[in-house]
């Protein structure tokens, strides 16, 4: 077998470098040169971007240090997000991590459940520490011991999508991964096999490779506009193709976590980071206007807008197949979902792990593709399910966009889970694809899913046991709530950018 | 089902025989002791074999946790045994046995996965055989026995499964259950009534009627009760196992005492050897049509090497499942799908459709779970039944015709999948609901010699030195740990005293 020694990557936004960093830790500069090409004309996208805990694996694995990279990119700490405006209860939290803790087995929910039978025990988000942490804008790291409370949740970041880019690539560019700037006019592919050979630039120079990978954006310029690789269009269940976005001036509760709130034709996010909150309103062009739109954002936020709104197109969808022959397209170039969930670093994140996994070498067996591809569909198909129930189960927003999401039919495999949700509380749980039956139990719940009958493995703790337990976690999670610092001491203490708000290049 | 004939579920008929029966009882029973649902057991006679043994995986464990059986008390009890894996001889005519057993092989070196690593150093000419780098097969082979609190932190996951004398089992499970508050009912043969879309009862062979809202079955591979509810057919997996006759007889205990099983391929099927305490259980898969019943009983003595117990029963079976869930009737064990005998699937096959059926236990006579409850646990069977063709594909046994049959018959797609990206590369696709783990899959992948075409390119940056030394490290712990391991005849004694 001959390895291969040429890859060239296109595209310098987070998924461009996030890949470039993945080689360059995989291989030695004299096993392979790793190129990425970027343009300085052409923006990325990056207002403020909230991740989930896997983020931190991928820095681990790298050897990043947390502190630095925190102080690099202006990060904050995040504990999940808050939904506003999707439930009946007006607020509910998905945090990175469980309701309550199970006993003997049975999983917490069904407990709660049941007790709702007999007693108020208020409502279950009061028994989740990280959400209970959120709520009261505190952060502190989870503790190793299984049997602590405070062990029972995962963390991730709010950071500068920019500035992440940009130490990515510092960090790059010191194992010597070589830069070329410049912009791709010209994409030449094998008369006879198709293969790519080489992306000629507006300069002229042509830059070689074995391998490409497309982390050009939604321009897709390899995968897209010259391999027309096909699109699958999921629009018809995500709506949204639009999205404003603009940085406001940060305020004093620095929330641990993102917020995601229903508007009356999409929703707006908020990020809050050191120096500034990112924010954003994700739109369908079906059910508003551009002009209405800006107005929605610019009044939802909670501070002085710091720039025009910049808006943004896209497509629900996912690219047919994301590895044709020696390409492979990665980040938006391979799919886009809306950041209702924060998945989209995780997309570009899951496909590097999967690449590393099936590593081709020159002879590109077909077998390698397929199983990418087949990967990659599992975990795009499996949050595309997860956003649409968002939209569907909507309990609380007017409007035609809601009328629409509300009754569109969805795919069947939403519907059986939500069916049995409903009927008793259960969730099934899937080996690949990200969300856990947490996750799920978490969106139902906040927006009125509501089952209707407990399972009966819940009465194996009778009445009195049940409302002990009960009694007992809420106390372990006051006074361990108690002690922790706010979320903007422990920033200050841990990872405090003196710099944030200043432009440092 | 219409809506009308929907009530909740309280009373539930178990029919059936042996470890399916009285697991079921015992386990559903302790599940939803204090909630409104009562279970009576119709305990048909017993099918089972002198000798039998039932081979499972280590995830028993939990099932043994959640009755409240101490596990040291019920290997004592029962002579149990147990066992890091299988040792399979004879695979190819002339290649040394093949060991496939419960443990994670070697330790991955800067995130590239083990396996690769030895795939390169054999490339560049290393010739130690996979499993030497496997702690279960190291302990197997030196006659040693992995203790569960050993620590082998960073190094390895490991488990061990267990031989469960099938009578005894069954026996002592039957008595968990009854002192629980299973009703019993012995009956020589039942009568079930379906009217309309469901099974309002059964008739016992004494003229009782015992009515129900949810019949379990589990009186075996002729699905006495699932087979009269509609979409039940069978599908047989013949065509991929075509095994159909399984001999089952004993012979003396082996000393020392090992601690797996080891399965003997021949020219018309294979023959295995369960230690247990008090004897060795003999278990002999083959063809009929190749075979009379005297000449596999001829053929399992010599294939052996022992003196066999002469009371050999032969039992016909056919691999294959139906539909577990139609209507309220559910088929768990050999009523829902039966296995080959080979390797270790038969009892997880019945502790995956008990695991599914306690998680979603009906709460009315909807029928809303079976659905998902027949998917996920059709898969599971499905990917259990590949895990056993997998260790048959992988046979050479030239000029042998069921040996050439098992190993050019094509491949059921997923497991078609699974092995041409493996040959390709080296990476195994593991699917939902999956029994085995990549570890597993993997093992008995290179240990039969199915050598991917490729390795990950990561591994051949790595300094041949600090590879050397990396295997010199893990072949180093391994022989350590195996030293410090007590013998499985200790851990038996121990266990007696």
């Amino acid at each position: 077998m001959t390895p291969i020694r040429n890859i060239t990557i296109l595209g310098g936004g987070t998924s461009g470098w996030m890949t470039a960093a993945v080689l360059s830790r995989a291989f030695t500069p004299d096993a392979c040169t790793i190129r990425l090409i970027e343009s300085e004309e052409i923006g990325i996208v990056g207002v403020g971007e909230a991740t989930l805990p896997q983020v931190r694996d991928f820095n681990t694995w790298l050897g990043l240090d947390e502190a630095e990279f925190m102080r690099a990119t202006n990060a904050t700490f995040k504990l999940g997000i808050e939904f506003r405006g999707w439930g009946t209860s007006g607020s509910y939290h998905h945090p990175f991590g469980v309701h309550g803790q199970s006993a003997g087995g049975i999983p917490f929910h069904q407990l709660w459940l049941k007790a709702r039978t007999f007693m108020d025990p208020g409502s279950i988000e009061d028994y989740a520490f990280p959400i209970r942490l959120a709520r009261e804008n505190r952060f502190d790291f989870p503790v190793e011991d299984p049997k602590s409370i405070r062990s029972a949740y995962a963390y991730a970041y709010h950071f500068d999508a920019v500035l992440y880019a940009r130490y990515l690539r510092q960090w790059c560019e010191a194992r010597g991964v070589q830069r070329i700037e410049g912009q791709v006019t010209g994409v030449d592919q094998n008369a006879e096999t198709g293969f790519v050979e080489r992306l000629t630039l507006a300069s002229g120079e042509s830059v070689g490779g074995e391998l490409f990978i497309d982390c050009s954006g939604f321009r897709a310029v390899i995968a897209g506009q010259a391999l027309n690789l096909g699109w699958e269009d999921w629009t018809p269940w995500l709506p949204c193709d639009r999205a404003l976005a603009v940085p406001c001036e940060r305020t004093d509760d620095l929330t641990p976590y993102t917020r995601a709130t229903a508007r009356e034709a999409g929703w707006t996010w908020r990020i809050p980071l050191q120096h500034r909150t990112g924010n954003g309103y994700v739109f369908s062009s079906r059910f508003t206007t551009e002009d209405r739109a800006r107005e929605v954002l610019l009044g939802a936020l909670d501070a002085p807008a710091q720039a025009e709104p910049r808006l943004l197109r896209f497509q629900a969808g996912r690219r047919t197949a994301s590895w044709h022959k020696n390409v492979i397209a990665l980040g938006l170039a391979s799919g886009f979902l809306e950041p209702l969930e924060s998945t989209s670093i995780y997309l570009s994140q899951i496909a590097l792990t999967f690449l590393m996994r099936l590593m081709p070498d020159t002879r590109f067996d077909p077998a390698l593709a397929r199983e990418f591809n087949r990967l990659i569909d599992i975990e795009y198909e499996r949050v595309r399910d997860f956003l649409i129930l968002h939209y569907h189960a909507n309990s609380a927003s007017q409007g035609p966009l809601w009328d629409y999401v509300r009754s569109m039919p969805v795919p069947d495999s939403l519907k059986e889970k939500m069916a049995l949700f409903r009927h008793r509380g259960h969730v099934q749980q899937y080996k690949d694809g990200l969300f856990s039956p947490a996750s799920w139990i978490a969106v139902f719940m906040g927006q009125d899913v509501m089952p209707q009958a407990y399972d009966r493995q819940a009465d194996g703790l009778s009445e009195e046991a049940l409302t002990g337990y009960l009694k007992d976690l809420k106390r372990k999670i006051d006074s361990n709530l108690a002690v922790l610092p706010s979320h903007a001491e422990f920033v200050a203490a841990h990872c405090y950018n003196p710099n944030s708000g200043i432009s440092h290049d | 089902m219409t809506d009308t004939s929907v009530r909740p579920v309280r009373t539930v008929v178990i029919v059936g025989r042996d470890e399916a029966l009285w697991l079921t009882a015992a386990v559903l029973q302790r599940t939803f002791a204090r909630s409104d649902l009562s279970f009576t057991a119709v305990e048909l006679p017993s099918l089972l074999r002198p000798g039998e043994v039932l081979p499972t995986l280590g995830s028993q464990a939990g099932f043994h946790a959640r009755l409240g059986l101490e596990e040291a008390v019920l290997m004592r009890a029962l002579g149990a045994t147990f066992t890091l894996g299988q040792q399979y001889v004879g695979w190819a005519k002339t290649a040394p046995p093949v060991f496939v057993g419960y443990s994670s092989t070697g330790v991955a070196l800067h995130n590239v996965p083990f396996h690769h690593l030895w795939l390169r150093a054999r490339a560049s000419g290393m010739n130690v055989a996979f499993e030497d780098f496997a702690i279960n097969a190291a302990c197997a082979k030196q006659g040693r026995l992995l203790t569960p609190d050993a620590d082998l932190s960073g190094f390895a996951d490991a488990d061990r499964g267990f031989h469960l004398p099938a009578a005894p089992y069954a026996e002592m499970l039957r008595q968990v259950a009854i002192k629980r508050g299973v009703r019993h009912l012995p009956a020589a043969h039942v009568s079930p009534v379906v009217k309309g879309p469901e099974m309002t009862a059964v008739v016992l062979s004494d003229g009782q009627t015992v009515e129900g809202d949810l019949f379990i079955d589990t009186t075996g591979s002729d699905a006495r009760l699932l087979s009269q509810m509609p979409e039940t057919g069978f599908s047989s997996w013949r065509q991929w196992l075509p095994f159909d006759r399984l001999l089952t007889t004993y012979a003396a205990p082996a000393t020392p005492l090992p601690a797996y099983a080891q399965i003997t391929a021949f020219r018309s099927g294979w023959a295995g050897l369960f230690p247990l305490r008090d004897y060795t259980a003999v278990q002999q898969a083959y063809i009929r049509d190749e075979l009379s019943d005297d000449e596999a009983f001829e053929a399992a003595a010599m294939v052996v090497k022992m003196s066999l117990h002469p009371q050999a029963t032969v039992t016909p079976f056919e691999a294959g499942r139906r539909p577990a869930w139609s209507g309220n009737v559910i088929g768990l064990g050999e009523a829902a799908a039966v296995l080959d005998p080979l390797g270790t699937a038969r009892m997880p096959a019945l502790l995956l459709g008990l695991s599914h059926l306690t998680a979603l236990f009906p709460l009315d006579t909807s029928g809303l779970e079976s659905a998902v409850y027949n998917r996920t646990v059709g898969q599971a069977y499905d990917r259990l039944r590949d895990a056993q063709i997998w260790l048959y594909s992988l046979n050479k046994r030239r000029d042998q015709p069921v040996w050439d049959h098992l190993r050019s018959v094509s491949l059921p797609p997923e497991l078609a999948y699974k092995r041409e990206v493996f040959a390709a590369c080296g990476h195994l696709p593991v699917y939902d609901d999956e029994t085995f783990d990549e570890a597993w899959w993997i093992a008995a992948g290179l240990g039969h010699g199915l050598f991917p075409a490729t390795h990950d390119v990561r591994a051949d940056q790595l300094a041949e030195p600090e590879l050397i030394r990396h295997f010199q490290t893990a072949l180093g712990y391994v022989r350590k740990q195996v030293e410090a391991m007590p013998t499985p005849d200790a851990v038996s004694r121990a266990a007696t005293v």
